[in-house]
């Protein structure tokens, strides 16, 4: 009968040969008589087999009895029919006639049916039977694949969803258990299990011939197997099974049936059957009482159908259509609220398609939600946890503030201070009491900045000082800054933690002014910058910056901030011969009285010089003792066109650093050794040789004297260029001018690096190359021959970028360096521009 | 530089991966407990009509001064404050760990 599985070549006909051998097999059965006295040649194939099943006597008895009584008819046409014929196996459908008295279909039958079929989704029903199985059913499910897997190969075609989640998986399972299967095969008598499947497809009556040898009690279901059947589904015992079967009618009745329109009821059934079997899929827990009402419907179903009741059919599929209606929507809410148990469709059809990362296994929405559920709790729990950390750490920190309290309280003396101690720290910004934190050393990589007086100032301080005050103190530390810069060289670079002490540092800085429009303070006088090239020096990042003239600190009567025109700025020499200070550049030092603050600002820096490992010590500012640097009001100053000071600003000036700073009994006598001064209406730059060995001799003088402690000296340097007048010969630092060289830039320019040319960009004109002796002189040329425009060029220190323009007859700085837009364009920490470079210029224009 | 400074800070008191916003507010919370354990320890060094001069100085806001009394009074002042601030640090790290 039917071929084993894996001999020859299966197709995809091969279900509909095999349904014509089975219906064949089915038809040389032989007819037991108490059917046959019953139906005659014309046996309902379910009754046949389910006489098959039935081994008691008494339950067979009892069956008959009940076909009897269900249709007289029957009987008597039976009895009026001699049985001179094989009687055939009629085709009918299911006879059950309730969910009581039917013998219920299990899993396995329904698997068997699909096999026949050559229903690929067979695959998934076999494996959903191997997990949730006896071991017998398993094994049972295992042969059935086994014999049938060419068939379901075929059937499953180029379903990969198919192929690799059930195919792959049962066929893995059926090699381990291969020698059950085996041996199961041997028992049934090599037979594959579809032998005992009813197809659901209906063979023409006619055309099955009547079954000529007795069934075999492989081709049925043993007695122990229906009652554990039965049993698995919770349904009644063999007793029962006897009254399961309802036979058909009549040959009529089945021909009506065939002909009638709900023929197609059958279809419709197996709809809603799928239907069912996808809302609830195998395996998965089924409500009793929805599964007794959808059995009782699907009963209900069937006898109406071989009632032949046109308006009973109706009913019952209105009904079932409610029942259904209802189950999908129950379904749609249990998705909606993420109830529904695992089992629905997959999202992810392909696993080719899962993303990276996302399992096949994981591929249903109802397990993503039930992840993203694990997640959701998983974060709020760290989320809790957080906030209780942040919480507790809060708490912690409370007490040990009252802590400190309660010790201060035992000190008596200080109670008082530090009762209002905590008011005035609450009223702090939070940038202040980050910059505390900063000040205290509170970070490793800023623990160079530790400074208790800065932050108790920042605290205090703050709260009680006058903005006049605050400016003050602010323009001392930062002088004090500009004076440790003095005369630091090395060729260090600024590293990580250095860098880190920088922000620290001009944090500190800021946060110590800040009071109001700190910010704008610190910018308004350039303490960033300032600072940062401080700090440049301390570390050897690059040399001092140019610092001529005497430079007047502007602050405002009413002692408050100061307009940004009186602004403090340096007033170089210019009409007059400059006094030479020792640097490496022509600078005029104005030594103003001993600032307060400065010993804060030195603390910091010593800190930082402590805790840099590996960087050089600077050499501190060595002050000879005779030195000079006082500021003589009645030197003759010429203005610059840079310089800011309002006329009349000095008389405050001076008012407002006396009464801020020590007395003169406090600062170290400091002078200055004349310096030799340059003739007036020097002409050019032929003059700076000698200018400069006087001030490399001012400098040697200036480093082998002693500092006094502590440091009195306030100077006030600014990174903003000198005023050159090219006509009096001044002397500016002179970068030393590279050896020759022609760079060629990206712009395709050949450039002569020891050759002053004024250049032409991509929107201004520069002067590049040689010295900045040269470079005035050819920039001087040129404005005579275009006095209207302005260059862009070095500063004497070749370290920033300033604009030069011609004015009176004379190369003058048009204004402060240009600097960059700063941190998100506001300028705060802004800095100074690098003078241009070759990859400014785009040709030579002179 | 806030930024950099407060995940420094951040990072050195064991709260760097709180929210931003709550290392801020600790960070300035653990200020003033930082501060008031330096000043605790510097002042604890003082005698009593010491101590009164400090709080003036300390209340006048003028850090060099002060500066120069603790420079003064209490040598190795920065060691004792800085040895405070730290152990403050230490004591915060270890109440973050569970």
């Amino acid at each position: 009968m039917a071929r084993k599985n894996g001999e020859g070549p299966a197709k995809r006909g091969t279900a509909d040969s095999l349904l014509a051998e089975l219906n064949e097999s089915l038809s040389t059965r032989a007819i037991p008589q108490e059917l046959a006295e019953r139906y005659g040649d014309k046996v309902p194939r379910n009754v046949l087999e389910t006489w098959g099943r039935l081994k008691n006597p008494e339950t067979k008895k009892s069956y008959l009895a009940r076909l009897d009584a269900d249709n007289p008819q029957r009987k008597a046409h039976v009895e009026a029919k001699p049985a001179t014929e094989p009687p055939p196996i009629a085709d009918a459908p299911e006879a059950e006639s309730s969910p009581v008295s039917r013998p219920p279909e299990s899993e396995l039958d329904k698997a068997r049916k699909e096999v026949a079929r050559g229903d690929k989704w067979v695959l998934r029903s076999l494996l959903n039977i191997y997990h949730t199985g006896s071991p017998e059913e398993k094994i049972e499910a295992l042969t059935l694949f086994a014999n049938n897997k060419q068939t379901l190969d075929d059937a499953i075609g180029d379903t990969q969803l198919v192929r690799l989640n059930y195919f792959n998986e049962l066929a893995r399972f059926a090699e381990a258990y291969a020698p059950e299967i085996a041996q199961r095969n041997a028992a049934q008598g090599a037979e594959p299990l579809l032998a005992s499947v009813q197809p659901e497809v209906a063979a023409p009556a006619d055309s099955v011939p009547a079954a000529e040898a007795p069934k075999t009690g492989s081709d049925f279901l043993s007695q122990a197997e229906v009652d554990a059947l039965l049993a698995g589904i919770g349904l009644s015992t063999p007793q029962s099974s006897a009254d399961a079967a309802t036979p058909l009618e009549t040959d009529k009745q089945s021909e009506d049936l065939k002909n009638s329109p709900w023929n197609l009821e059958g279809g419709l059934r197996e709809s809603y059957r799928l239907e069912f079997e996808k809302l609830y899929p195998p395996g998965q827990m089924i409500p009793p009482d929805i599964l007794e009402r959808y059995l009782a419907l699907r009963d209900k179903q069937i006898e109406s159908f071989e009632s032949g009741d046109r308006t009973e059919q109706e009913k019952v599929v209105a009904e079932m259509e409610h029942f259904m209606r209802e189950q999908r929507n129950a379904d749609y809410e249990r998705r909606s609220s993420g109830t529904q148990p695992a089992g629905e469709t997959p999202i992810i059809l392909n696993p080719d398609d899962a993303p990276h990362g996302i399992l096949n296994s994981e591929g249903t929405r109802l397990e993503k939600q039930g992840k993203l559920r694990d997640l959701v709790e998983k974060l709020t729990e760290t989320t809790r946890a957080v906030s209780e950390r942040f919480t507790a750490s809060k708490n912690y920190l409370n007490e040990r503030a009252k802590e400190m309290d309660s010790k201060a309280t035992e000190m008596g003396a200080v109670e008082r201070y530090f009762r209002s101690f905590g008011e005035k720290y609450n009223k702090l910004s939070p940038i202040h009491k980050l910059g505390i934190g900063v000040t205290l050393g509170v970070g490793t990589a800023v623990g160079a900045a530790f400074s208790l007086p800065i932050a108790l100032f920042g605290v205090s301080g703050l709260v009680i000082q006058r903005a006049a005050g605050a400016a003050s103190m602010f323009l001392k530390i930062e002088k004090d800054l500009q004076t440790k810069k003095v005369g630091e060289k090395s060729n260090q670079f600024i590293g990580r933690k250095e860098r880190a002490m920088l922000d620290a540092t001009l944090y500190t800085a800021v946060m110590g002014v800040a009071i109001n429009q700190g910010l704008e303070l610190a910018r308004e006088y350039n303490v960033v910058e300032r600072t940062h090239e401080w700090l440049g020096g301390l570390f050897g990042h690059h040399p001092v910056p140019i610092i001529e003239g005497g430079a007047k600190i502007a602050l405002s009567p009413a002692g408050g901030v100061p307009p940004q025109d009186s602004v403090a700025a340096v007033k170089p020499e210019v009409a007059q011969p400059a006094t030479v200070a020792g640097t490496d550049e022509a600078a005029k030092i104005e030594v103003q009285k001993p600032a307060a603050a400065a010993v804060a600002g030195e603390q910091i820096s010593q800190q930082i010089e402590k805790n840099i490992p590996g960087s050089e010590a600077p050499s501190s500012f060595e002050m000879p003792k005779h030195a000079d640097f006082s500021y003589h009001g009645d030197e003759d100053m010429s203005v610059s066109p840079h310089d800011v000071t309002p006329a009349g600003a000095n008389e405050f000036i001076d008012q407002d650093l006396d009464s801020a700073i020590p007395t003169d009994a406090e600062t170290p006598d400091a002078e200055v050794p004349a310096a030799e001064s340059v003739p007036a209406g020097a002409e050019e730059v032929q003059s700076i040789p000698e200018v400069t060995e006087e001030a490399e001799a001012v400098q040697t003088v200036a480093s082998e004297a002693q500092p006094p402690e502590p440091l009195p000296v306030e100077k006030v340097s600014s990174p903003v260029y000198e005023k050159v007048d090219v006509t009096l010969g001044q002397t500016p630092a002179e970068v030393p001018a590279p050896a020759q060289e022609i760079i060629t830039n990206n712009f395709g320019t050949k450039i002569p690096v020891a050759e002053p040319h004024i250049y032409a960009g991509t929107e201004q004109t520069f002067s590049y190359g040689g010295t900045h002796a040269d470079r005035m002189k050819a920039m001087l040329q040129y404005f005579r021959e275009n006095p209207k425009e302005t260059i862009i060029g070095a500063d004497p220190s070749g370290k920033y970028r300033v604009p030069w323009h011609f004015v009176d007859g004379e190369v003058t700085p048009a204004g402060m360096p240009v600097r960059t837009r700063g941190l998100f364009g506001s300028g705060f920490l802004s800095d100074f521009m690098k003078p241009p470079g070759p990859e400014d210029l785009q040709k030579i224009i002179k | 530089m806030q930024d950099e400074l407060t995940k420094a800070i951040a990072v050195d008191l064991g709260i760097a991966d709180l929210p931003v916003n709550q290392q801020q507010e600790l960070i300035a919370q653990f200020g003033e407990v930082a501060l008031k354990a330096a000043t605790l320890s510097v002042v604890g060094k003082l005698a009593d009509d010491k101590k009164e001069e400090f709080m003036k100085l300390a209340e006048a806001g003028d850090p060099a001064a002060l500066k120069e009394f603790l420079d003064r009074e209490v040598p190795g002042h920065e060691d004792l404050a800085k040895a405070a601030v730290a152990e403050e640090v230490q004591k915060f790290k270890a109440f973050q760990k569970p």
